[in-house]
């Protein structure tokens, strides 16, 4: 984002005293929130339409339920998980994540070094078979790992989005590791 | 409108949702919703902590001040004095405050970022501090008293204490002597429930012929001669003190009174040989309440 252009915070203002403004909102989190979307299992390009629509309209419509001393972004990521959530409950079919990552993030989340148990497995891991492993893991681990390594937020807005303890978040990405890796081992084994 | 950022922007979205605003008419709600829907949770936290409060002012009104005194006059042990002492059902409203008071600290706008532990423990440590300051103001004993007058099911300790006490099959009564005949060895006496008896007060000590004369409500303990007239030989009469908010140190003194008693009664040889019921002389020797009071001597 250029230094020039408003905060998040500024363009909620902006959206408040004229509705137009709130284009920019959508211009700005569009893309993201379509990434994520897809990431927790809205993978239909129409149905990723509605779920963002819906998503957009909820966020413009609970605009002043928007904490001006926390992050917009965790703000609107939670109203994304929700209707995530609520479409594939409503869909009656189980979360599958469609990872789409770069080998960046990948390899961060090998590296990263905010884990306390040590991830130590073959760098040679594929994307695919990362993804793979995501799948099969827990959805409240597979969760904050994706919000973690691949929309790339911090604790505290993770805990903003899951509506957690920030201390779980840690837990959460700690024992979500783990699993990742059993998960792989597992592959590794059955190759 | 253009593009922030340069890019090509997403018209589909951006003005699909704009016009979707527009169509629909559709507006921010106002913030006012928003602080109310907060202030209800805080509101209904304070509730919940508040009832859980005068839960915990209730029990530690019930643990601290009442009825241990005599406990040994109305039950074998002291177990089955408090299963049926306890307030259970405070118990279980303090058990059932403290998850709503959590529900709703964890509804509020920030409540979930604080863990389940601080969260209950929040709740817990200002119910359990603002029950301690309701007892040490005394609206433990008013709020128990208070709920027993105006809610028949509820089973307010006064209730209890009066179940306990009036009870003649038991031999225990509650009432106050109208008169007293010159030696005092007999009294007539009226109960709460407004039967009248005859008071046989010949094993009675000045102590307790002091206290029957008072005029005031009181505690009577002692053998049941009959029905028809009622008619009970009195072993020990002790002050009824559930008009009136008390000290653990009354509490203490009426204990006293109840051990002297029993003292009196099992002072002679015949004390040891507690089971054997044949060997006692007087009514109230007969009277297996008082040998409960018996231990150490």
């Amino acid at each position: 984002m250029e230094q020039n252009q408003p905060t998040d915070k500024e363009l909620v203002e902006m959206t408040l005293r004229e509705r137009s403004s709130f284009g920019f909102i959508v211009e700005r989190y569009e893309a993201k929130l379509k990434r994520y979307i897809n990431r927790l299992g809205v993978k239909n390009p129409d149905d990723q339409l509605d779920v963002l629509q819906e998503i957009f309209i909820k966020a413009y419509k609970n605009l002043n339920s928007f904490d001006r001393s926390l992050s917009f972004s965790a703000w609107i990521y939670r109203i994304a998980h929700n209707e995530a959530i609520s479409w594939y409950r409503k869909h009656t079919v189980r979360p599958e994540g469609h990872l789409i990552a770069d080998s960046d993030e990948v390899l961060k989340l090998i590296d990263s070094s905010d884990d306390t148990p040590d991830i130590a497995f073959d760098q040679k891991i594929n994307i695919e078979e990362v993804g793979k492993a995501l799948e099969r893991i827990d959805e409240k681990y597979k969760q904050v790992l994706i919000l973690r390594y691949f929309e790339h937020l911090e604790y505290d807005e993770i805990s903003d989005v899951l509506k957690i303890p920030i201390g779980s978040v840690g837990t959460l990405i700690h024992r979500g590791k783990k699993q990742l890796l059993n998960a792989l081992n597992q592959d590794y084994i059955r190759i | 409108m253009k593009s922030m950022n340069g890019k090509n922007p997403e018209k589909d979205l951006k003005t699909s949702v704009l016009e979707r605003l527009k169509e629909n008419d559709l507006n921010p709600r106002p913030k006012a919703f928003f602080l109310v829907k907060e202030i209800i949770f805080w509101f209904f936290w304070f509730l919940s902590t508040g009832v859980g409060a005068i839960a915990v002012a209730i029990t530690l009104f019930v643990i601290g001040y009442r009825q241990y005194a005599l406990y040994e006059a109305t039950h074998d042990n002291f177990l089955t004095f408090m299963v049926e002492v306890l307030p259970f059902l405070w118990f279980f409203l303090l058990f059932l405050m403290i998850i709503l008071a959590t529900y709703n600290i964890r509804h509020t706008k920030r409540g979930y970022r604080y863990s389940l532990l601080v969260v209950v423990g929040l709740s817990v440590g200002v119910s359990f501090v603002g029950g301690v300051l309701l007892q040490t103001s005394g609206i433990g004993f008013s709020a128990d008293r208070w709920l027993g007058h105006y809610i028949s099911l509820y089973n307010s300790q006064e209730k209890i204490e009066l179940r306990l006490w009036q009870s003649p099959v038991a031999g225990r009564i509650i009432g106050q002597v109208y008169e007293m005949n010159n030696d005092n060895s007999e009294a007539l006496f009226v109960d709460i429930y407004n039967t009248r008896w005859g008071l046989v007060t010949t094993e009675l000590d000045d102590d307790d012929i002091k206290r029957l004369g008072t005029g005031q409500n009181v505690k009577v303990v002692g053998q049941v001669l009959g029905i028809k007239p009622p008619k009970i030989h009195v072993c020990g009469v002790f002050p009824w003190f559930y008009d009136d908010f008390h000290s653990r140190e009354e509490m203490r003194e009426q204990r006293e009174i109840m051990k002297k008693r029993a003292q009196y009664y099992f002072r002679n040889e015949e004390s040891s040989k507690l089971k054997d019921i044949d060997t006692y002389k007087t009514p109230c020797q007969e009277m297996m309440v008082f040998s409960r009071f018996n231990y150490g001597y």
